[in-house]
């Protein structure tokens, strides 16, 4: 072996070098840091619009957003009651493509004494539809909303349309929904 | 010519350079071997060279034929031009001639069977999608281009050098019957082995068993590298004993050739070096300078086809080890996330209800772990008997070393690697009682032909199961046969007619990419293609959208920085922000080019939560540490009153907490904020494709059962895509 010794020494060395090389590269410098990229949208914030296109109802922002019967307590930290003709508003910054949703639900022991409810709903004074809920629990209603009736960048208005609600024998409190959102979604 | 003649000599030009460039080694090592062992290690020694030659080639983007067809030229003038030859030995005893004719006979069939298979059209999962998709775009780009959007690019690609080379004549098919030699030198190795050390029965029995099992011959018969990995580690355990005997260099610097080419053609081959430094430590322990001497030279020649792989994966993807070691080197072209989820993935292949069923899988099922071994390999244990014998222990040593990386990847033909060896050791015991050998062999070659095989394997088992000569010898036509037998290359068509050349394609599912032109990123093969699914997949699954609103409240005093961090250690959850805002008396802050943005880890990814885009996010991409941040720098202090971080609802286990520095550079850390739910923001559609565009995608691959298709497809105009063409379920959608 020893023809080959100076050879193998110079590999070696060679081959340790190599690998010192190695691993400097592959030490990938990471950035120090990046700046903004360009924005998708102007940078308004989550804070700065009046009103939203959907609210929950859990949101700090909610208030703003509610017109009448619904609940000025939020319970169970997610939902408000609402009464008989719940309204509320919203902005919506396009027009096209949108859907009315609400999110809401029967309680059960309102439900046994009222029976079926049927619920009318409306965009800016039209009616949107009627819809006939005969089951206690969480319900979504959502629908197409034509553009015509919309606006951009202003207020549309919600509004559901209950034919009857739970009225307390104690203090004639009025009971309708379970509402934990609503609003425009696409 | 006619397309045949092409792959023929695409093949054996490949084998005949690779032969000439062995001899020469074998020359210049000057190691004496018998024909039979001389043609064997020649063929594997000069295909490392082959394959070394075509990678400077694709270094140095000079992959053309005329190149390819010069280097190979210029080889076999200089073979004949130096013309000396090693010593050559004496044959050994070769054992019975009834014992020879009859495992001729038996091997025959399956010749004839392996050759019609590698010869058709390429059609193997993984053939035809990556190891020639990348040969094939390769030469289409003359050589290695920077490709960090498929893991599999980074892969050691030995196998697929020796492809390339036969490329420009046989394309797809002189790359399959390049893998066919190896199987022919893995069986004359383990022939040539029995006949040296004195059992060449059993090195017979071996070598046919080892040939007609199935696994091996569909994969052998692919443009694979496991069977190329079997032969060079089994090639590599061989040199190594004659290195024991001789203690020469020639042979120990044939035993690093070996080693490092077994490391090229699969990553987890890399146990071969693993084998021969203890094997040479074990031996020479108590001679340390002559134990130096060999290691080095050992080391230094495996250098040679190692660090090329590691320096060119250094180099494009910032890890030398890619797509593993991402936690060490770290990267922005493959997540840590990623990588604990494909090694899980392949523990398991996702189907297997326990380990216990690995047995039957792998011997007499075939289907689940894709391959079987055959029955016959019921009776594998009975190599351990082996063990009472010094070369059995020898054999079975080296067998479990080369398995090993079966625990990470349960796939049957991760068993290929050190079945020679197993086998061997069960041919070594059986072959006390020779009858039981020849029952033995007769029975694993009988239940592996393919009419016999299909009465007990599981009908989508991977195997070959006819001879198609027509296909092979394209009388019926490549493309005809393609089209008839193969469905992906449907797809593979409509991309190629429908999207114009440099355009990108994002799809959810391997594409045979050796048979497209256009570039087609797969969303899991990559940090890229990842980012972009999440992306698509935002506005339509609610836990991905940035509804989680958390609000920390400061004392409106100037802040010069600003970091988001998080304190939980979470199995599952990452730590997600889709966006962070400045606030100061209710209104963001506007985001300047002079902010400086971090975060740790994946910095590459933080301008997404700066980017005021509802469906981007920042990810860690791994595991919730505590410690993972995303800041904000600010160029000079300003008075910040509120920060708000918008993040998905799908990290649960996330502790977000806010640090804050002043003026002065002190540190105060919030840990209160208010939480709300906020609205599911309107037009993620369109920001998503806005991102994805942006990211340089202009079409879509959508499978009609892959998730969101109806979405895709029903709602075009609020995706902003419009729907081109479909075949076989997958439709191409152009970015608007």
């Amino acid at each position: 072996m020893s023809g080959f010794a100076t050879r193998k020494t110079r590999r070696f060395k060679a081959a340790l070098a190599l690998a010192a090389a190695l691993l400097a590269v592959s030490c990938v410098s990471q950035p120090d840091y990046y700046a903004p990229p360009e924005q998708r949208r102007p940078s308004l914030g989550p804070d700065t619009s009046r009103l939203k296109h959907y609210i929950r109802m859990n949101d700090p922002a909610a208030p703003d957003h509610i017109l009448r019967d619904i609940s000025e307590t939020v319970e169970g930290d997610a939902w408000r009651w609402t009464r008989q003709r719940p309204m509320l508003r919203f902005v919506t910054p396009k027009t096209d493509g949108l859907r009315l949703v609400m999110d809401f639900a029967f309680n059960g022991e309102t439900m046994k004494e009222t029976g079926p409810v049927t619920i009318r709903f409306l965009v800016n004074g039209h009616l949107l539809d009627t819809v006939k809920y005969e089951t206690e629990g969480a319900q979504r209603f959502e629908k197409a909303v034509p553009k015509e009736w919309l606006a951009e960048g202003e207020d549309a208005v919600v509004a559901a349309e209950l034919d009857k609600v739970w009225v307390s024998p104690q203090d004639g409190n009025k009971l309708g929904v379970i509402l934990s959102g609503a609003g425009f979604l696409d | 010519m006619p397309q045949a003649a092409y792959i023929v000599f695409g093949w054996l030009f490949t084998a005949a350079v690779s032969m000439a460039a062995g001899r020469m080694m074998l020359w210049r090592m000057g190691i004496a071997l018998t024909r039979t062992e001389a043609a064997a290690f020649a063929f594997l020694l000069g295909s490392a060279v082959v394959s070394q030659v075509t990678f400077v080639l694709a270094a140095s983007q000079l992959l053309y034929k005329g190149v390819l067809l010069g280097a190979g030229v210029a080889i076999l003038g200089l073979r004949r031009w130096i013309g000396g030859g090693a010593p050559e030995e004496a044959e050994f005893d070769a054992g019975p001639r009834w014992a020879r004719v009859a495992a001729g006979a038996l091997a025959i069939p399956f010749l004839v069977l392996y050759l019609s298979n590698a010869m058709a059209p390429e059609t193997s999962p993984d053939g035809a999608t990556y190891h020639l998709g990348l040969v094939a775009r390769y030469y289409r780009e003359r050589g290695f281009t920077a490709i960090t959007t498929n893991f599999y690019a980074s892969l050691s690609q030995g196998m697929e050098m020796l492809f390339l080379f036969a490329w420009p004549f046989g394309r797809h098919s002189a790359g399959a019957l390049v893998h066919l030699n190896f199987l022919a030198a893995l069986a004359a190795l383990v022939v040539c082995y029995g006949r040296r050390f004195g059992f060449p029965v059993a090195g017979l029995a071996a070598a046919l068993a080892v040939f007609v099992t199935p696994v091996v011959g569909v994969d052998a018969s692919s443009a694979y590298n496991d069977v190329a990995v079997a032969a060079v580690l089994f090639g590599l355990f061989y040199m190594v004993r004659l290195w024991d005997e001789r203690r020469t260099s020639g042979s120990a610097a044939a035993v690093g050739v070996l080693a490092g080419f077994a490391y090229a053609v699969k990553y987890t081959a890399f146990l071969g070096a693993v084998y021969a430094g203890g094997y040479l430590l074990w031996r020479m322990w108590r001679k340390p300078r002559e134990m130096a001497r060999a290691c080095a030279l050992v080391g230094a020649m495996a250098a040679i086809w190692i660090l090329p792989w590691m320096i060119k994966n250094a180099i494009i993807v910032g890890n030398p080890v890619s797509p593993f070691g991402n936690r060490i080197f770290r990267n922005p072209n493959v997540h840590v996330s990623f990588e604990e989820k494909y090694a899980a993935h392949m523990r398991n292949y996702g189907e297997l209800e326990s380990n216990w069923a690995i047995p039957l899988e792998v011997t007499v099922r075939g289907q689940r772990l894709n391959g079987l071994l055959g029955p016959a390999f019921l009776l594998a244990p009975i190599g351990l008997l082996a063990l009472s014998m010094a070369e059995g222990r020898r054999v079975l040593l080296a067998a479990a070393l080369f398995t090993l990386p079966y625990a990470a990847n349960i796939g049957t033909r991760f068993l290929i690697p050190g079945l020679a060896l197993w086998t061997l050791a069960m041919a070594l015991v059986l072959s006390r009682w020779r009858p039981l050998v020849v029952v033995f062999v007769t029975a694993h070659a009988v239940s592996s032909w393919p009419d016999v095989l299909k009465r007990y394997a599981e009908p989508y088992a991977w195997a070959l199961d006819r001879m198609v000569w027509r296909a092979s010898l394209r009388i019926e036509p490549e493309r005809q046969f393609l089209e008839e037998h193969w469905p992906p290359i449907q797809v593979a068509r409509m991309i190629d007619e429908l999207v114009p050349e440099g355009k990108r394609v994002l799809a959810w599912d391997g594409q045979p990419l050796s048979y497209l032109k256009r570039d087609v990123v797969v969303t899991h093969q990559s940090a890229y293609g990842e980012r972009l699914e999440r992306i698509l997949w935002t506005p339509l699954i609610p836990e991905l959208q940035p509804t989680r609103v958390l609000r920390f409240t400061l004392p409106g005093k100037p802040v010069r920085r600003v970091r988001a961090r998080q304190s939980a250690s979470g199995t599952v959850d990452q730590f997600l922000v889709s966006e962070m805002r400045l606030l100061r008396g209710g209104r963001e802050l506007p985001r300047r080019s002079t902010w400086k943005l971090r975060a740790w880890p994946n910095i590459w990814d933080v301008r997404d939560a700066f980017d005021n885009n509802s469906v981007t996010r920042w990810a860690s991409w791994e595991r919730l540490r505590p410690g993972m941040f995303v800041e904000v720098e600010l160029p000079s202090p300003t008075v910040v009153d509120a920060v708000v971080l918008e993040m998905p609802d799908e990290q649960t286990e996330a502790r977000p907490e806010l640090e804050w520095e002043d003026a002065e550079g002190r540190l105060t850390a919030i840990g209160g904020y208010a939480e709300h739910t906020g609205p599911p923001p309107l037009g993620m559609r369109q920001d998503a494709m806005y991102a994805v565009k942006a990211a340089g995608v202009d079409y879509l691959l959508v499978f009609v059962e892959g998730f969101g298709f109806a979405d895709f497809n029903g709602k075009q105009q609020q995706w902003g895509i419009r729907h081109l063409s479909e075949r076989m379920g997958y439709h191409l959608y152009a970015i608007r």
